[in-house]
């Protein structure tokens, strides 16, 4: 790792450390309405237990990380995508640590940002579907640069959806990007408006689709980019 | 123009967005909650169309912007090209970090490449330049220039705002722009990806941009 990743990615460690110590989830809530006015509406829709995917938008890491922390407190058993770097770092497993988690790595699926080498953690996830496991995944593959939903949605979310049949229950967050945007993520805002929005449980089959064609997949995947878009646009 | 846009961040007012090529400017407005809008406050040089007091979403100047995108051929003396061959792009200083067995680094590591990245360890390659044309994406560091085929690209990703990962046949490289726009870097990646996949029907994916 060279020296500069590092020391920022041990800086924010540091900084998680201290919010575990400080109360955790709890804490990142109530730091969330005080800086944010937080609001969450839907909460009501993320099932206690199941198989359930949820997509949620990547729009910045204040309102990803609240986003993570909402379906954790609602599902303490959900198992999070997260990047992989090259040299082994993974922020999410930090995040995890730094809320407590006792072992970060157990509860991880890895997401490469290289072509194809995300498969077999995405097989893996298949797998805990099949057993009753709840999986949260940004469903565009990457941060937006400019707070619009991206389009096309990586297929990941959608491929497992329809090789499960399992429940998609969207979460999305609006009013996040302007507290950090990609094109400034050294500087976090430390004032704004965050809504998280968790949207009713739908399927995008009916049944487990074995060998989803490309076809198939790109519908599903548009189908759910419809679903997120609408549940961001009810904001407006 | 390339790099052109400056962001001036003030600590009382508002921040600027300037093309140093043109001179024109914005005035950056937050609204929380919701977006960042830019007003039009001089049009510089560039004779452009636009009334000095538009305010638009960044979104809708992105997309402005990228509409007048188009590859246009550069001349940089580092790098010889192939007869026929385009130059995109010419990186400022750039620091690659690569796998630790890569062969092309260290030659005498294995071949091979595995599809399991969990045990891959990276090491610096140093500090260089990466150049994209429409045929190959050149390293020039430390030693000989490394040449990357785009026809050997499988994937080209941003990673946060921290660098470039490229996917060379089963290869990761992590390209880390030190003076330069990443976003810069990644469209023009996919135009270029655009064109190969239209001339030869091959496939890079990239990040959205």
């Amino acid at each position: 790792m060279d020296g500069e990743t590092g020391g920022r990615l041990e800086r924010r460690a540091r900084r998680l450390r201290m919010g575990r110590r400080l109360g955790g989830e709890r804490l990142l809530f109530l730091a969330a309405r005080l800086l944010y006015h937080l609001t969450v509406e839907g909460a009501e829709h993320i099932p206690t237990a199941g198989p359930c995917l949820f997509p949620f938008n990547h729009v910045s890491q204040p309102a990803d990380l609240l986003a993570n922390a909402l379906i954790r407190r609602h599902r303490s058993d959900v198992y999070l995508f997260g990047w992989q770097g090259l040299q082994g770092q993974n922020p999410l497993a930090q995040f995890l640590a730094g809320l407590g988690e006792v072992d970060p790595e157990r509860r991880l699926l890895r997401a490469y940002k290289a072509r194809g080498l995300s498969a077999g953690e995405l097989l893996r996830a298949y797998r805990l579907l099949g057993q009753g496991a709840a999986i949260a995944i940004a469903a565009e593959g990457e941060i937006t640069w400019d707070g619009r939903l991206q389009r096309p949605l990586a297929p990941g979310t959608a491929w497992l959806a329809l090789r499960t049949a399992a429940p998609v229950v969207p979460v999305v967050s609006s009013g996040g990007y302007d507290v950090q945007p990609r094109w400034q993520m050294e500087k976090i805002r430390l004032t704004g408006r965050i809504t998280l929005r968790v949207g009713q449980p739908f399927t995008l089959c009916d049944a487990p689709v074995a060998r989803p064609s490309e076809q198939v997949l790109q519908a599903a995947n548009e189908r759910l980019w419809q679903a997120m878009a609408a549940l961001v646009d009810e904001s407006v | 123009m390339n790099d052109a846009l400056t962001q001036d961040s003030r600590l009382w007012q508002a921040d600027r967005l300037r093309c140093r090529h043109c001179l024109a400017w914005w005035r950056v407005r937050r609204v929380p909650g919701d977006n960042f809008y830019l007003r039009l406050m001089s049009t510089g040089v560039s004779g452009a169309a636009l009334a000095v007091g538009t305010e638009r979403s960044i979104g809708e100047w992105y997309d402005a912007m990228k509409q007048t995108l188009r590859l246009l051929p550069l001349h940089d003396p580092a790098l010889s090209l192939l007869p026929g061959e385009a130059l995109y792009l010419a990186s400022g200083p750039v620091r690659l970090q690569v796998e630790e067995g890569d062969p092309l680094f260290f030659p005498h590591a294995p071949a091979m490449a595995g599809v399991d990245k969990r045990a891959v360890r990276a090491a610096s390659a140093g500090q260089g330049r990466l150049f994209l044309t429409d045929r190959r994406l050149v390293w020039q560091g430390e030693g000989p220039p490394r040449v990357f085929p785009l026809v050997q690209l499988n994937s080209a990703y941003a990673v946060m705002d921290q660098g470039l990962a490229l996917m060379v046949g089963m290869r990761l490289y992590m390209a880390h722009f030190l003076t330069e726009s990443l976003l810069k870097w990644v469209t023009y990646l996919a135009l270029v990806a655009g064109e190969l996949a239209a001339r030869t029907g091959r496939r890079i994916e990239t990040s959205h941009f």
